[in-house]
Formats: C-alpha cells, structure tokens, sequence
C-alpha cells in the first residue's frame, strides 16, 4: 500500500514539475473553457497579433481606446511592430509587462490584464493592464457602525486603492510607506501593511509582516479573519488588535506610531499593537473640549463596568447577601420580587437571553422592520413578562441598562466582549455570591494580565505603569498635554508636535 | 550589574513596592491588634513602630547579601555552604515559603467560612481558589506581580476608607496614658508584631527578577514603610474604637470595625470586604507558592509547572485536613517561632558569613 501510494505521489510531484514547464498555450486551453475568455486577433491576418483576455475583468471602453482603436481605425504599419518588445511604443497605458513566464501571465491575466502575442503559440508575450477595478463596489463610503455627531463621517471602502488614497490625503508624507503582500492560496487577496517610517516602531512592523506572511489560508474575505490568525493568543474574548471602519481613527494610530493592515475587499482596517484603553476612546473624544471629552470617556468606563457586573451584583445580592440592602430598600425590592416564581439566577438568564435575542434578529432584519420589532419587542416583552410575574421590574431595569451600556463602547468587537463576559460573571455570583464575583474579577484581572498585542502589553499604560502614558487614556487630557507619543509603542521619535507654552504669569486678581 | 535573566521577564524597579507590600499585608491585618495588645495593652502602637524599624535593616541586610551575590538565596547557599548544608537550607527555604502560603491560604477559607458562608465546605471554595492561584502562578513572574499591582491598588481604593467610618464611635481616651507599660512588654508584643510583617523575606526569591536590582532598595524600603503605616492607622483606629477588654473579645477586630460603615444603596459592607479581600490575599498566596516551585525548580530541577501542580494538590490535601480552629492556630504559632528565628538569627548570620567571607577572598 505504502508503496503504491509513494508512487501516486511521484506521479503527481512529475505532473507538477510539467505544469511548470507548460506553455503559454497550455494555458488558453484551460481559461477557454469559460465563457467569459475572449481571444481574437487584432487585425484581419488571422494568427497574428492576439489578444486574449477575460471579459468581466477588464474595462471594455479601455480595451476600445486603448488598443483596439490603434490597429483597426488607421492603416495599421506592421514594420513598426518587430518584436513583442516594442509594444510599448505603441500602446498609451503605464503598465505593460513583456514576460515569457507562464505562472506570471495566469495570475496577471486573473487580475485584470489582457495577454498580447505576435503570433498564435508566441511564448513571449506583453500583458496590459485593463483592469476594472472600481466595477462591482458601492460609491458611499459614509461611516456606519462607528457613528460620530462631530467630525468627519468618512469611512473606508472595499476598494484598498481608494482606502489608501484616503490615509495619504491626510497624512501627506513620503513617510507613510505600505507593504505589500498577497495573502489566500485560492483568493489571492492584497494586503497593505501601513506605518509610518521614522515613527513607528522596526520592530512591530516585522512581527505584523512576519505573521501576515506566516498565514496560509484559501480566501481572505475581510480584515477580520486576518484578525484572528495574526492575534497573539486565541484563546481570550478580547479583540487584541482594533478593527475600525474610519479613517481618522486609522491616522491617529499610524500617527501615534501603530501599523495598519488594509486588505482588499475589506471595508475595516485593523490597527495594532493595541491596549485595552483604546476600545474605549472615540474620535469623537478629540473633537470636543477636553473636559468634554474626558467626562464622556470616564462614562463610558463606568457604563462598561456597569454593564458587565450589574447583573451579576443583583443575583448576588438576592440570592446571599440580602442583608446588604437597607430597610427602605427592601420594602420595593421585594415587592418587585414578591410573586417571581424563580430564583434570581434563572430571572436573569431569562432577561439577559431575551436581550441578546431581540439584539440578534435587529442585527438580521432589514433596517426598516428591525427597529420597529426591535423597539415593539423589547417594552411588549418586557412589560409582559413583568406583568405575568415572570421577572421583577427592578431586574428589567438593570438588564435593559446594562445592555444599553454596552453599546457604548465604539468598536463594536469589543460591545460584544462586554456582552459576552455578564455570563460567567453571573454563573459565579449564583454560586459564591459576593466572593464568586470576586473570583470572576480575578480571574478576569490575570487574564488581562497576560495578553499580549503584537508583544506589547494589553494593559499598559496602567499595568505596566506609565504615568507619562495616562494624558490620554482614561481622561483625554487638553492638546498641550498630549504632545508627545505613547511610550509603550517605543516610537522612534517621541513628539508629535509641539505645544506653544504661554505661560501665563500668575499675577493678582486685576493686574 | 547584568542580569541573568531574560529581559522579557524581569520587571522594573517600581514593582518592588508592590510586591513587598502585598507580601506583608496578607490575612494578618483583619486579626494582629488582639495579638499585640496581650503584653503591651494600649500602647503597642510603639511596637509596630519598632517592629517595623528592625525590618527594614533586616531589608538593607537581604539587599547586601544578595547585592554581593547577584543571585537569589538558593545560589548563595550552593555557594557559600557547599552542596550539602547549603542544599538543607535550601529545602527549609521551600518549606518556609510553601507554609507560610498555606497558612494565609487555610486563615482566609476560614475567614470566608465565618464571615461568609457558614456552610461552605472547604474543598469547594479551596479547589476554586487553588485553581486562580494556578492561573495566576503559571502566567510567569510578570503576571504576578501585575496580580500584586492590582492587587494593592483595588482593595486599597475600596477598603481602606472604610476604616474610617468607625471613628464616628471613637473614645480617644482609650489611647492614654501613653508609656505605661515596661519595656519588656513592649518588645514581647513587638514579637508577636514581627509575624504580620513575615513575608518580605520572598525578596530573597524574586531578587534576580527586579530591572535595576540596586535601584530597587528605594521601593522596597518604601513598600515597607507603607505597610507599616497601614498596621500603624488601623491599630489606632482599632484602639480608640474599641475598649481594651471588648478587643479581647474579638477575633478579627478589622472586619469588626469597617462593619459600621453604612451607605443609602448597601449595609453590612463586610461582606464586600471579605470578597475583596481576595484580591489581596491571591497575590500574597502566588507569590510565596511561585517564590517555592522556583526554590524547586533550582535545588532538585524539576518544571515549574509540575512542581506547581503537585504544591497545589498538597495544599488542597492539607487545607481539607486542617479542620479545626485550634489546628490552625497551632500551627501559625510553631511557624511563627521559627519565622522568628529565621528572620532575626539566621538573616544577621548570613549577613556577616557572607560580608566576612567576600572580605577574605578580596
């Protein structure tokens, strides 16, 4: 058996080293069977000057301009034309390849080139670029999922040429340097990994290029899925490297010395090394007088904090400690509770799934009907489930807060983390009480402990402490405070800019 | 001074402080004003000061010894002792640390079996205690003492005020007269001091894991005097909250006097303490378990995390033995006697062996 299947493989190792050495022509035979395959000559002498190409990926009016106008409108002089070579005197497009390597005209030819020969089974051919790149994408590229009132509503698009045209707008520098690379064995997607040289860090750029690299995978559909092969751990909740759709959001972290990873076909952009703070900070933060800005920051922390430990605070309090409640508490609590049939645990389990329900199909539904269904179905359930003593009114309370609360945070990655992390919180309150939520936290304090993004800690800059690193994360200080770079980052020059300091000469009150 | 470990795995100076603090501040401080106060009544507030005085040269003594050395304890017993005695003290060093972990460890199940769930079993709250020490031992050194950072800054913000909240029903007159007991009395409860402060001495593990070993001294002085501090503020408040003979009467005086504290939205705050207390009792706990497995590890060369395994399922054992209260309290006293020994016998011995053999072979 071992032997026989030895040798299948030589075989097939023989039938590999001949596909190699196979001929232009070999090729054609194989893109002919689809239908979309065009090859025609050019001129009227059948055999010569043909051009092949695939119909759905090049710009036919190009094709017409570009190539089709030259040899057939004038009298046509074939002397111009010796070699394949010279085509490029000819035709008017900036990329034409000459090239007898048939490996590069098979995947030229998938990206949108057409393939020029002089004569029929010519090995050395020129191909031309004609692609159509812009066909088959939207035009909008409004932000949708990371809304802000102030400030720009630019997002990012499928198209990875344009998302690249939107980051040079802004940081307009010979700087800013992508990297190419083409990743999917069956897709063969391009992604452009971006930073900005003399700032960011040798060091994360290589670990991102060298993991980027490392992937082997068939079709890459979005920035996600890269996301989750180049992580430093799989095994947590948390997102450790920040996917977002805007664009000022990518600038400000390459700006701050991060690397972005833009692939094609994928509207987000994932930036990295990223900490936990920067789940938690908006654009939006920077666009409003920095006590503004912190204040909303500071409720967005607390809301978080909220959303994850209210529920599990309640089960604990009505299940082990009612002691804690004071007596004038106690009267509404348990009025609320007095004819709930179930204890704590399964009220809130009822709650919390019914939130995550109604949170699901609005995601499914079209846009119209969902907020309908999603509104109707959250106070109809609601209300209905209290009235026929299914649950407490002051539950519904906390379990409609705290899910409002989650969506506070910006990156919807990390709204979902929070949502998810409620329920081994209230598994462990509806074991151990007060202590069991304790253990959670512990738990979820070492866990945090140890990731890791791209090599950097995932909660700098408060463990490891860098008081220098805290003007802008959980306060977003004024622009005077906030001039230098993040240290953690290890950015190789520290100052983004430099603030005027007019001091203010401290006088009298009327002086 | 290179170090002689990876970079990736040290941490920076800063984090002394935290460690010794957590160290020191472990199961000691909801029970110690009973203690001092048999021999020295009210006045042994002067003993925590001496106390404390008499650790940190104890402190600079470890930075001298290991600041010749370059290395942790274990080594320079190999070094100066020879294989054979210094490997003997070796296996006391496990031993001193492992217990020292088992005993915090046992006295907080209890805590959480008086104060909490009367009818808890031990190997319920014991296995998922052992099994977040695992957690937390494994992550590494860094993970650690990130556990002791967040561990000395979460229940300080949340308990530490609410001491405060019993000096409503404070008799000031409790405190005097001041000086009125012998010397003799002040020293002996400054003994029975000495036991909170066991702890610091897991410096002599985690020396080799600290950035700036020689600019670390600072921290730890100051981690300590912090501690002290903390021992100091609560004694006073325990002293002028309760009369000397009602402190007779109370196990865990701390507990008893953050009680008072009430709130419009939550009574019985002792609750939240003895929950959070866990988040100061673990970093306590993994740093005196990972200080043993790396003692392990460098005598006898067996993984961390194998011999990590094996302490954790002995202390399962042994915590589940441990039934009674008595139980308990005699074993923390034979460990405090020779806590006692070995802090102030045998740490001084080392210092001058050590200072006298350098200075010979200079």
């Amino acid at each position: 058996m071992f032997f026989k299947k030895r040798k299948i493989r030589n075989n097939k190792d023989k039938q590999a080293v001949t596909d190699n050495s196979q001929d232009i022509g070999q090729l054609f035979a194989k893109v002919k069977k689809s239908s979309d395959f065009k090859q025609f000559p050019l001129t009227d002498e059948s055999g010569h000057l043909i051009i092949s190409y695939y119909n759905t990926l090049v710009d036919q009016q190009q094709l017409q301009l570009k190539i089709l106008m030259i040899f057939r409108e004038t009298p046509f002089e074939l002397d111009r034309l010796e070699k394949i070579d010279d085509i490029k005197k000819i035709i008017a497009i900036e990329d034409i390849v000459i090239t007898d390597n048939r490996n590069e005209a098979e995947s030229k030819l998938l990206k949108g080139y057409a393939i020029l020969q002089m004569k029929e089974n010519d090995q050395r051919v020129a191909l031309i670029l004609l692609s159509n790149d812009k066909a088959g994408l939207r035009e909008q590229n409004n932000v949708e999922n990371e809304f802000s009132v102030v400030g720009p509503q630019i997002g990012f698009l499928e198209n990875i040429d344009v998302n690249i045209h939107l980051l040079r707008q802004q940081i307009n520098t010979t700087d800013l340097i992508t990297k190419e690379v083409n990743i999917g064995s069956t897709s063969n997607t391009r992604v452009i990994i971006a930073h900005i040289d003399g700032i960011t860090s040798e060091q994360h750029v290589n670990t991102m290029t060298q993991r980027l690299q490392d992937i082997d995978f068939d079709v890459i559909f979005d920035t996600s899925q890269l996301h989750q092969f180049i992580e430093d751990d799989s095994l947590t909740p948390f997102p450790l490297l920040l996917p977002t759709e805007r664009v000022d959001r990518v600038v400000q972290a390459l700006i701050n010395g991060q690397v972005a990873v833009l692939s094609s076909g994928s509207p987000y952009v994932i930036t990295g090394p990223s900490t936990i703070i920067d789940f938690f900070i908006s654009p939006e933060d920077y666009f409003l007088p920095w006590i503004l800005g912190s204040f909303f920051r500071l409720i967005r922390v607390f809301s978080v904090l909220f959303s994850i430990f209210g529920t599990s605070i309640y089960i604990a309090v009505i299940t082990y400690h009612y002691e804690m409640i004071p007596n004038d508490l106690f009267g509404s609590l348990s009025n609320s509770r007095y004819s709930v049939p179930f204890p704590p645990v399964l009220e809130v389990i009822f709650l919390e799934f019914t939130i995550e329900l109604l949170r699901e199909a609005g995601v499914r539904l079209p846009t119209k009907v969902g907020q309908t269904l999603g509104i109707v179905g959250g106070i109809v359930i609601g209300q209905a489930s209290v009235e026929a003593s299914l649950t407490s009114n002051v539950l519904l309370i906390i379990v409609a807060l705290s899910a409002l609360a989650s969506f506070t945070t910006p990156i919807y990655k990390m709204s979902n983390t929070i949502r998810f992390l409620r329920f081994p919180l209230i598994f462990f309150a509806s074991i151990w009480g007060g202590l069991g939520i304790v253990i959670g936290i512990a738990f979820l304090i070492i866990h945090l402990t140890r990731l890791e993004s791209l090599g950097t800690p995932y909660t700098v800059p408060f463990y490891p402490f860098r008081p220098e690193d805290l003007t802008d994360s959980i306060i977003r200080s004024s622009y005077s405070k906030t001039s230098k770079r993040p240290n953690y980052l290890r950015p190789k020059s520290i100052w983004r800019y430099h603030p005027h300091n007019h001091k203010k000469k401290k006088s009298d009150f009327d002086e | 001074m290179k170090s002689l470990l990876d970079e990736r795995h040290l941490v920076s100076s800063f984090y002394v402080f935290f460690l010794i603090f957590t160290n020191i501040i472990g199961i000691g401080i909801m029970s110690f004003q009973r203690d001092i106060t048999k021999d020295a009544g009210y006045d042994a507030w002067i003993s925590i000061i001496l106390s404390s005085i008499s650790i940190h040269i104890l402190v600079w003594m470890i930075y001298r010894i290991l600041g010749i050395a370059n290395n942790d304890v274990i080594h320079v017993h190999k070094f100066y002792f020879g294989k054979w005695i210094g490997g003997l003290f070796n296996i006391f060093v496990i031993f001193y640390f492992l217990i020292l972990a088992l005993i915090v460890f046992r006295v907080y199940i209890e805590v959480v079996q008086v104060w909490l769930f009367p009818l808890m079993k031990t190997w319920q709250i014991s296995l998922i205690l052992l099994v977040l020490i695992y957690y937390v031992v494994s992550g590494g050194f860094r993970v650690i003492t990130g556990m002791c950072f967040w561990g000395t800054i979460i229940p300080f913000i949340i308990l530490f005020p609410l001491n405060f909240f019993s000096l409503e029903f404070a008799n000031f007159h409790n405190l005097l007269p001041v000086f009125n007991h012998s010397v003799k009395e002040i020293v002996s409860s400054s003994k029975a001091m000495l036991f909170q402060y066991v702890g610091f001495e897991t410096l002599f593990m985690f020396y080799p894991f600290i950035k700036n070993p020689d600019r670390s001294q600072k921290w730890a002085h100051i981690g300590l005097l912090f501690s002290s501090l903390l021992y100091l503020i609560i004694a006073l408040i325990t002293f002028v909250f309760f009369s000397e003979g009602h402190l007779n009467q109370t196990i865990w005086p701390t507990l008893t006097q953050m009680k008072i504290a009430k709130f419009p939205l939550i009574e019985r705050v002792e609750f939240i303490v003895v929950s959070m207390w866990l988040l100061l009792i673990l970093p306590n706990i993994s740093v005196k378990i990972w200080a043993g497995c790396r003692a392990i590890k460098k005598v006898i060369n067996v993984k961390q995390r194998i011999s990590l395994f094996i302490v954790l399922v002995l202390f399962f054992i042994i915590a589940n033995v441990l039934k009674e209260r008595s139980q308990i309290e005699r074993l923390n006293e034979m460990y405090s006697n020779i806590a006692f020994y070995f802090v102030y016998l045998y740490i001084p011995f080392l210092f001058l062996h050590i200072h006298i053999k350098h200075k010979i072979t200079k």
